[in-house]
Order: C-alpha cells, then structure tokens, then sequence
C-alpha cells in the first residue's frame, strides 16, 4: 500500500486557516505542512486551537478562511466524506469505532462493499481479517468491538482510519487512554505507517517524550497562531515548553527531566515562579475547611476489597500520599473502598487509630472522607448545571433556611471558592461549556465544600493542559502542607507523583508492593520500574 | 482460533413464549386449537407491524409516538380514496404513500430541524390522529368494494393473508437490516450518530428512512385494520396499539438507546403480546387486565435484558459521552486479568 508519487508536489498543506466560533477567533491563520513519511507534533495548550484544526483538515469543521492543498491540488473539505475522498484520515481522541458492531462492520463503516444492493461480507471480513493482520492484531473481525478492551481498540482506530486509502494521517492524542508498553507498541505502529508506506501524520500529544520519540517535526500553536515550526533536531525540548508554557514551566520540565527528585526546594520555588496573579490562594482555601481541620491519620491494613487484594499504607496529615500503579493496578477501587462505594471484604481501616469502615459514600463523608472521581464526565460533573451549582449540590443542606434554600449565600460561598481556585471562564454557564481543566477545578471546590479531612484524588489532572495542571498541583500540595488534610493522590503520571506526592506506594495486581517510601528516594524512572517488574 | 456458534439473542423471548403458549394450553383446550393459532396470529399483526416500524426506529436511537394515530390516519385515507372512486389498490398505495411520507416528515424535522424525535412524533401523533377525524366530521367511512377485503380477510394456502403480509415484510425487513450497507448504517447511526457523519453515513437520509419505514408499517396496520372492518374508523389504532409495538419491540430484546436487537426479535415480542392478549381472552379475563399484564412483561423483560447485557444505566451514559468503552477504566478491569503490558488480543468476557 506505498502511496504518493514522486516528482509533484506530494503533500498536505494547511494554508491561512482562521475558524472563529461566535464571533471569538480561535485560529488565526494557520499553516502547516505535512509530506508524506512526515510525523508532525501538533502541541499547545488545552484551546490554543490543536482539535479545531484537525477537525477542520478532518472535515468535521468548516474553515472561516484559508485553504487545505492536497498533492498540489486544491481541495474542498466541506465533509468528513470528502477529507476521506481526499485521504486524509481521523483518529479523535475519543474512541469512535462502533462497540455495537462487528470488527468487520467497523472496518467498512460508510464504505460497504455490496453487490446489487447487498453486502459482501465474504468479501468484508477477508478484507478486515487482512488489515487487523497487518497491523499486527490478534482480533476476530467477527465479533463485536464491545467486546475488546481499550487498547486494542485504540490500534484498531489506526487500522481503520488507515484503511481507506489515507495519504494523511491525523491523530488527536491517541495514547491518552494507553499507557507503558502499549503506548510503545502504538509509537511503533506510527513510526511504521509513516516509515514504511509513506503516510504523512499529524500527531497531536500533551507528552512531549511521546513526540520526541516519535515525530521528526514539531508544530506548537499558541492561541491559534503558530509559535514554532521546525524538525525536532532544530528545536530543543526546551524551547517547545518555553513557547506553550512560559520559560518557568520549561525550566521545571527540565529539572523534572534531569532526574531531580523535587524536594520542599523546588516545590517553594515553583510555588513562587507560577503566574504573578497566583498571590496566596493558601491562607483563602483554608477559610474553607474546619477549624480543626488538620486531618487524620489513616492507616490502611492488608485491605480486600472487589478488585483490591491486600494494599497497606499510611497517610499522614499535612502530607500528600502518591498511589501509583498502571491502569487496572487496583488503584481506583482503593480510593472506592475507602469511601464507601465498594464493600471492604478484609483488612483494616484506621482513621486516627479508631477503626473505619465507610459502608456508604454518605457515612464517608461524614467521617470526612471525600473523593474526586477519575471520571469527569461520567459521575464528576453535571454537565447542564452551572459551576457554583455544581460545587454546592454535596452541601446543599448547609444553605436551608426555613426548609428553602438559601440561593444567594450558596452563590456567593460557590462563587468565593471559585474565585480561590481561579475558575476560567463563564462559571454562571453550565459546567460542561469549560475546559476539562476548569471543569477539574469545579470538582476540587465541591470537594473543598464539603470540608474534608481526608481528601481521595483519583487522577486529577486527566486531559486538563499543563498551566492547569500545574495549578491543581499547588492547590493539591498546599491543602495538604498549609491545610494540614491527609491527601491520597491516584496517578498514572510517574512525573506528577514525583512531584506533587511526599509518599509513595506502589500498588500493582491489587497488591501494594514493597515498603510505603519518600518522594524524594524514587525517581519517574524508578516508579515505572517498580510498576512493570512487579506486573 | 475455534469458532463458537453464539447463542442467538433470540432464543430467550422464544422460550418465553413457548412457556406462556404451554399454560394458555393446560388451562383452556380452546387455546390449543388450531383455529386459535390462526385468530391469535391474525390479531397480531396490526402489532406486528407497528413493532417493525418501531424497531427500525429504535435502532437508530429514536421513538416513534406516531404510529398508533398513523394506522388511522392511513386507514381512512383507504377508504376515502375508494370512496372517491379510486380502485381498490391504488387507495391501498395512496395510503402506504401517506403513511411514508409522516414518516418522512418526522425524519426531516428531527434531522434536519435538530429536534428531539419524542417531542415531533409526539407532535405528529396529534395531527395524524386529529385529520382523520376532521376529514369526516368524525364519523366512520364505509368501504364499498369487496376486492378490498383481501387485505385483511384473505387467506393463502389457508393462512390469513395479513399473516402472510407481515411474513413477506418480515423477510424484506431483515434481508434490508442484515445484508445490505443501508443495514449496517442504522445499527451505526443507533451506536453513535457523531461517528457514522464522521465515517461519512448520511444520516438524514437513514433517519428519514427508519421514519418512512415506521409510516409504511403504520400504514400497513392501516389496511388490515380498514380491510377487516371493510370500514374505515376515524378512531382506528387509537388504543393500546402504539404501547403494545414499543414493548414488542423493547421485550424482543431492541434497545430503547439505540444500536442493539433484531427485527426478528421485535416480531416475537409481537407474537408474545399477542399470545398473552389472545390467551387471556380465551382464558376469560376481563380485556382491561391486559395492559397492566403487558406493562409488567415490560418490565420484566428490560430488567432481564439490563442484567444480561451488564449494561446500566450509568454504563450507558457513559458510552455515550465518552464514545469510549463502557469501561474502559479502572473500576472495570477483573481484578484476575490486570491491563496486561502487551495489547491483550483477546476479547473481554462477555
């Protein structure tokens, strides 16, 4: 399946792309230039403009100016149909082949072969069996893709996308459901596609090691503009954060990188070099939480629970606790044990030596217990309500007066904790129109309302940009250190448990492995060691 | 890698019904005559094709309120159209026509219009069941022409001809939804409308399609409805028929959320309701118990495909805002098989 012939201008070319949504510009003129066995990182912030321009190469958005040249030829992409047409293939971020259809079925969405009005599934499925074959998957084309699980349906979007006689290939951050070795393997299948037949890609990945590993050009967009295109021998790590981030992230990212475990140092030093306009939210946050608010001490024993067979650690109060583990590890239903949504089947839990036992999410609540969930979307936010609604909806009790309820000092307490975190954005709109990272942030203020003790933190900067994420880590840092809350932080990001984490516990099979350490004796290095050699 | 031949999702409701049909049995010889066969068949087909039309509909993710104020609307549109002079047949097509083009009206507004399908055939089920009583001042249309009775009256090779109508739709119903691309398009359009435009399906065309279809149906419950009367009621279809073809359709195992059952399926559940409505008539209950009995195989049956499927609710939501698995998480991953480094090229249990 080599493709492209030489000699013409072989080529994608996005030419002066402006796309503005109601009336607010988000791309000023972009253009970039993909040929074929190019892999180009497409990096930048959460709204700096990444998925509106894949959407818009991908047909799925029309431009308000500017042009996209395929092979030297103009070309109307009004359609996803006609970007297909075209060659130019999509792979979202979020899975999008069919779970309640057939491998098969998938493979020929929209392009069915039929003969006088009926299908050729002989035909199909050869066809099918041949591609997953290909790319290396053991997968019967016959059943349902439900029925696999997530990474290897993420390959099989590749395979699909590939398919249908795609020069281009777009792919919008399609590790950030894999991780370890799975994301290698899908590193290789790109490095291949691009290598071996010729595709030219475009890569859109918040990791930057990812694209280091991967791409040989590097394209950062910074709000709608482009800020740097160049090969990635030209362009230093460095000056790719710098551009997306501001020269202090880039400084921290290469400290990170350098091996520095961080230590109280450089924790204060970030604290101090993050925006100008972060002036103490500390001492505000603290206004929130109980008087006595410095939580307890929990000590978990040899814990069983669905899916957790026998995980001890210990947090202390005032320190935040890293859970590490890969994905699957058991490292959720330890937070979902703890707090009441899972059964605790063995084990002891001790809050400050007396013996818990959450049974329901309301009890853990009461003893303190309060948990942020992993899944946002799902069972994190109510996405039509607004975000003071949204932080008060667990507390609503606290704002009855005469069995009503008390809107307006719920609005202003809502809006207060709001402003502490620096919530961006329309707050008084439903919660869903924020940016995963604000919407994040509204679900750290439900948890601040309820005036924890403890604080659970599953995953909490998952698809939220970096200067967010930053901030989520000083807020999560200084509940633990300047509150004095005992904070159990879940994490698949060796670098954020690094960084954010006093103690680590590595947990894998359901199992905590080895001794509860210092942050600072591991290094991101040494962590994905302790996960892999323990699975 | 061996090939298991899998259970179809079907063999359960045929157990059900096979039950319930052996203890209609053991409580009344009439039951098990074969003259009852025939009069239960017969007295399910309107239901029969409702729930055809419903099922397309429901694969696609919508609902269609309209067919029951359909079946009337089409019904008189037979018998005016013969009373105008018309023959026999072409009053038969002008209905059909009709019935189709309110499915294709409800289709156009929902895709074209971005309109939620409850509200515009909720809307389309006042209007359809309002013109008929308008066009005759609410009174009923005698049907002259005896060819006519063939519809609803006929029979071939001693089987009711309404019965060997819903087999032949049947049949090109499932070859249409099995074997050909437009098939595939409305179980894709069902899983998720946002992919199949990705993929490049034309969506306004499936869900005006799955619309008409469900019009066509209504208008072939039209027919038999007129026919065997050999008069054309204003009031026709107007009872439990539109709640009978939705649980039809849900009990034969189609998904309310679109993307999952069979047309075959549907129909059992057409030949369930029927058996429970026809047994319990022989039976000697009093009619008004049989939807409250209907209603509670509702439930049941959902609550069983619910836990079969290990699909919630919550499971649900989250297919469909994430488009991702159902659980493509933590929380759901056996604790026995943890996300192995590798790719695991095996399926999931089931």
């Amino acid at each position: 399946m080599t493709t492209t012939s030489t000699g013409t201008p072989a080529g994608l070319s996005v030419r002066g792309i402006i796309k503005r949504y109601s009336g607010v510009s988000v791309l000023h003129g972009v253009s970039v230039d993909v040929r074929p066995g190019d892999v180009v990182g497409l990096v930048g912030h959460n709204g700096a403009g990444k998925s509106t321009l894949l959407r818009t190469i991908a047909g799925a958005t029309t431009p308000d100016g500017g042009q996209i040249v395929v092979d030297g030829r103009a070309a109307t992409i009004d359609s996803p149909a006609a970007a297909i047409d075209a060659g130019i293939a999509t792979v979202y971020q979020e899975l999008s082949l069919l779970p309640n259809l057939t491998v098969a079925q998938n493979v020929y969405l929209g392009d069915e072969r039929s003969r006088g009005g009926l299908l050729r599934r002989d035909e199909m499925r050869a066809g099918a069996r041949k591609l997953v074959e290909s790319f290396g998957l053991d997968v019967d084309v016959e059943r349902k893709l439900g029925d696999y699980p997530v990474a290897t349906r993420q390959m099989l979007e590749i395979a699909v996308a590939t398919h249908r006689d795609a020069k281009y290939l777009l792919l919008d951050e399609p590790t950030t459901s894999l991780e370890g070795g799975q994301v290698e393997r899908l590193l290789d299948m790109v490095r291949s596609l691009a290598a071996d037949r010729g595709l030219g890609i475009v890569f859109v990945d918040h990791k930057l090691d990812e694209l280091y590993a991967v791409c040989n050009r590097v394209v950062a967009l910074v709000d709608g503009r482009v800020r740097i295109d160049a090969r990635v021998d030209e362009v230093s790590r460095h000056d790719v954060v710098a551009a997306i981030a501001g020269d202090e992230a880039a400084e921290m990212d290469d400290r990170l990188r350098a091996g520095d475990a961080p230590t109280q140092a450089t924790h204060a030093a970030q604290v101090e070099t993050d925006e100008a306009d972060a002036a103490a939210p500390v001492a505000d946050v603290r206004r929130w939480l109980p008087d006595a608010s410095r939580g307890p001490r929990l000590e978990v024993r040899d814990l069983h629970a669905p899916g957790v067979h026998g995980v001890s650690l210990t947090a202390e109060p005032g320190r935040v606790l890293g859970l590490y583990g890969l994905v699957g590890a058991g490292r959720t239903e330890v937070m979902r044990a703890l707090v009441g949504l899972a059964p605790v089947t063995g084990g002891s839990v001790l809050l400050d030596g007396r013996p818990y036992r959450p049974g329901t999410p309301a009890r853990a609540q009461r003893a303190g217990v309060v948990y942020v969930t992993e899944e946002r979307k799902s069972d994190g936010i109510v996405p039509k309500l607004d975000s003071p609604m949204n932080v008060a909806l667990p507390v609503l009790r606290r704002y009855r007066r005469a069995g009503l309820l008390d809107k307006r000092r719920m609005l202003r307490d809502a809006d207060d904790l709001l402003g502490q975190l620096r919530v961006r954005g329309d707050v008084h709109g439903p919660v869903v129109s924020l940016s995963g990272g604000n919407q994040q942030k509204v679900l750290l203020a439900r948890a601040i309302a309820q005036r924890p003790r403890v604080l659970l933190l599953d995953e909490p900067t998952k698809g939220v940009d970096l200067g967010v994420k930053a901030e989520i880590h000083r807020i999560v840092r200084s509940l633990a250190h300047d509150a004095g809350l005992t904070v159990l932080l879940v994490s698949s990001e060796e670098e954020e448990i690094c960084e954010v984490a006093d103690d680590i516990v590595v947990v894998s099979h359901g199992r905590s492995t080895g001794a509860q350490v210092p942050a600072e004796h591991r290094t991101p290095q040494a962590l994905r060691l302790a996960a892999w050699a323990a699975a | 890698m061996v090939k298991r031949r899998r259970i179809p999702e079907e063999l359960g409701i045929g157990v059900v019904i096979v039950l319930v049909a052996v203890i209609f049995s053991l409580m009344s010889p009439t039951f098990r005559t074969f003259d009852n066969a025939n009069l239960l068949l017969l007295n399910g087909t309107v239901i029969a094709f409702l729930a055809m039309g419903q099922a397309f509909v429901l694969l696609t993710g919508g609902i269609d309120l309209s067919t029951g104020s359909n079946v009337a609307l089409t019904g008189m549109i037979a018998a005016l159209a013969m009373r105008s002079g018309l023959p026999w047949w072409a009053a038969a097509l002008a209905a059909l026509a009709v019935g189709a083009l309110v499915g294709v009206i409800n289709g156009a507004l929902i895709h074209y219009l971005k309109l939620p399908p409850f509200i515009v055939t909720f809307a389309a089920f006042g209007v359809a069941a309002s013109i008929p009583l308008i066009l005759t001042g609410a009174s009923s249309v005698n049907v002259a022409d005896p060819m006519f009775a063939i519809i609803g009256r006929g029979s071939l090779f001693g089987i009711p001809m309404p019965v060997v109508l819903v087999a032949v739709f049947a049949i090109v119903f499932t070859v249409l939804l099995r074997l050909t691309p437009t098939g595939v398009h409305i179980y894709a359009v069902g899983g998720n409308a946002e992919t199949s435009r990705l993929s490049g399906i034309p969506i306004g065309r499936v869900t005006m399609l799955v619309y008409a279809v469900s019009g066509l149906c209504a208008g072939m419950g039209g027919l038999i409805v007129t026919s065997r009367l050999m008069v054309g009621y204003p009031s026709a279809g107007s009872g439990n028929e539109l709640f009978y073809s939705i649980a039809a359709a849900v009990v034969g195992g189609v998904s309310l959320f679109g993307g999952i059952g069979s047309l075959p399926g549907a129909l059992l559940g057409a030949v369930l309701i029927a058996t429970v409505s026809n047994g319990m008539n022989v039976v000697g209950v009093q009619s008004y118990w049989q939807p409250l009995v209907i209603g509670l195989i509702i439930l049941g049956g959902v609550i069983l495909d619910t836990y079969r499927r290990q699909s919630s609710l919550s499971d649900l939501f989250r297919r469909h805002l994430r488009g991702g698995p159902p659980s493509g998480t933590d929380a759901a991953v056996t604790p026995a098989s943890p996300a192995t480094p590798v790719t695991a090229g095996t399926p999931d249990h089931r």
